[in-house]
């Protein structure tokens, strides 16, 4: 908008709804601020939504078929790409890598406790999520 | 998108519920989060500010069902609501990074209440403000090259002769079959030389302009909508003042008679340049 004045500027008005869907989506599913630390895991059913829809992306066919597969080549995203646990530090890994692998981790944890929880029609303990946040 | 429409007979919540998180920044709530209150996230749901001390987050209600609705749908219908919910996460976001500094959340960052919204972002407050200032007067540039299939338009190579000679017999198959081959491997080794040069050609162009650059995966597929083949996906981080430069600095180096194209969007919030907040508790 204003950043780019009158100008002949690219998507001058935005992203808006008109932006490419694969633009927003390597973005927003791949990107953004990931919360570290103990604040969020602490009410196991709303943060599954969080691991729910990635799981969600990263096991929907179509999605793969769209072109929406980055994560099957992102060790932090992929938990066929991805090499053993611990393994990562001879690699180039960003602290954000880092980070995605722990959740990962942690969501892996989770939806395996709440599948429990659910068979078990008892509430899930979130204490196996507050695990260690250092890696 | 019909297949994106949610149940909303109770589209808000009262503030106790569990709220969608969408961005965090520095900015007054005034300056953030449309005023007049017609901002809507996902679910169509209004969106709101949540300020702990001097640091305000983007929020707006979920409803649970909607979460527990995850997963359980058919897939057409869980793609257009992921669609769904990127595109309003974008829109939000958007919304606030035209007028201040955000830290774009990811996606689906929900938590418990708008309590537990305030107490993440007073314990954060420290970690928000140094990736706030890291990121002031910076944004995201997506730069993607793009070439254009071979075989779009006859393409620039003078290969014309051999494809309607075809008509006739040629005197030997044999070797009209090896100078077929011949033929295709130099054009595919020109075609090769061709991206590495535009790829090169487009990143010096852009680095000039940046601070900061992360290369995205290529795009394929049904969503992959560019002028040819994504040879480059690259994000830029670059000064607001800069944008024009590097836009114009990038597009000088399309060709489109010649198949060589460039896609620049944006400006996005930094997405791809945010380091995870962290949180200390106690």
């Amino acid at each position: 908008m204003s950043l780019f004045g009158d100008g002949p500027g690219p998507a001058a008005s935005g992203q808006g709804s008109s932006a490419n869907l694969a633009d927003i989506l390597e973005r927003v599913l791949d990107k953004g601020v990931v919360i570290a630390g103990d604040i969020q895991i602490n009410l196991l059913d709303i943060e599954l939504l969080t691991i729910k829809l990635r799981l969600l992306v990263a096991s929907v066919d179509k999605a793969k078929e769209m072109g929406i597969d980055w994560w099957e080549h992102d060790p932090s995203l992929s938990s066929r790409a991805r090499p053993a646990a611990g393994a990562v530090d001879g690699g180039p890994t960003t602290a954000l890598e880092a980070e995605n692998q722990r959740l990962r981790e942690e969501l892996r944890l989770l939806r395996d406790e709440s599948r429990q929880a659910q068979l078990d029609r008892s509430p899930a303990p979130a204490e196996t999520t507050k695990d260690d946040p250092a890696p | 998108m019909t297949t994106a429409q949610l149940p909303d007979d109770h589209p808000a919540q009262g503030p106790g519920g569990p709220v969608y998180l969408y961005a965090v920044t520095a900015a007054r709530p005034g300056e953030v989060g449309a005023p007049g209150g017609h901002l809507t996230g996902v679910a169509d749901a209004p969106v709101r500010t949540v300020t702990a001390g001097d640091v305000t987050a983007l929020v707006s209600s979920v409803e649970p069902r909607h979460i527990e609705m995850v997963g359980q749908r058919p897939q057409e219908a869980e793609l257009a609501w992921l669609e769904h919910v990127a595109r309003a996460h974008n829109a939000v976001v958007e919304s606030a990074f035209r007028e201040t500094t955000v830290l774009p959340m990811r996606i689906a960052t929900v938590h418990p209440s708008e309590d537990s919204v305030g107490e993440f972002l007073r314990k954060s407050a420290e970690a928000i403000h140094a990736e706030l200032r890291r990121l002031d007067g910076l944004v995201e540039v997506g730069v993607k090259a793009y070439r254009a299939a071979p075989a779009a338009a006859g393409g620039p190579t003078t290969s014309a002769p051999e494809s309607a000679a075809t008509e006739t017999p040629p005197e030997s198959p044999g070797r009209a079959y090896l100078e077929q081959r011949r033929a295709r491997r130099r054009a595919r080794a020109d075609a090769d030389r061709d991206i590495a040069a535009l790829v090169r050609g487009v990143r010096d162009a852009a680095a000039g302009h940046a601070v900061d650059q992360r290369a995205h995966r290529l795009q394929t597929g049904e969503l992959a909508e560019g002028p040819g083949e994504n040879i480059a996906n690259d994000a830029w981080l670059v000064p607001r003042g800069a944008v024009h430069a590097l836009h114009a600095a990038v597009t000088a180096c399309a060709d489109p008679a010649a198949g060589r194209h460039v896609e620049v969007t944006g400006p996005w919030a930094p997405y791809s340049f945010v380091r995870p907040v962290t949180s200390h508790g106690g």
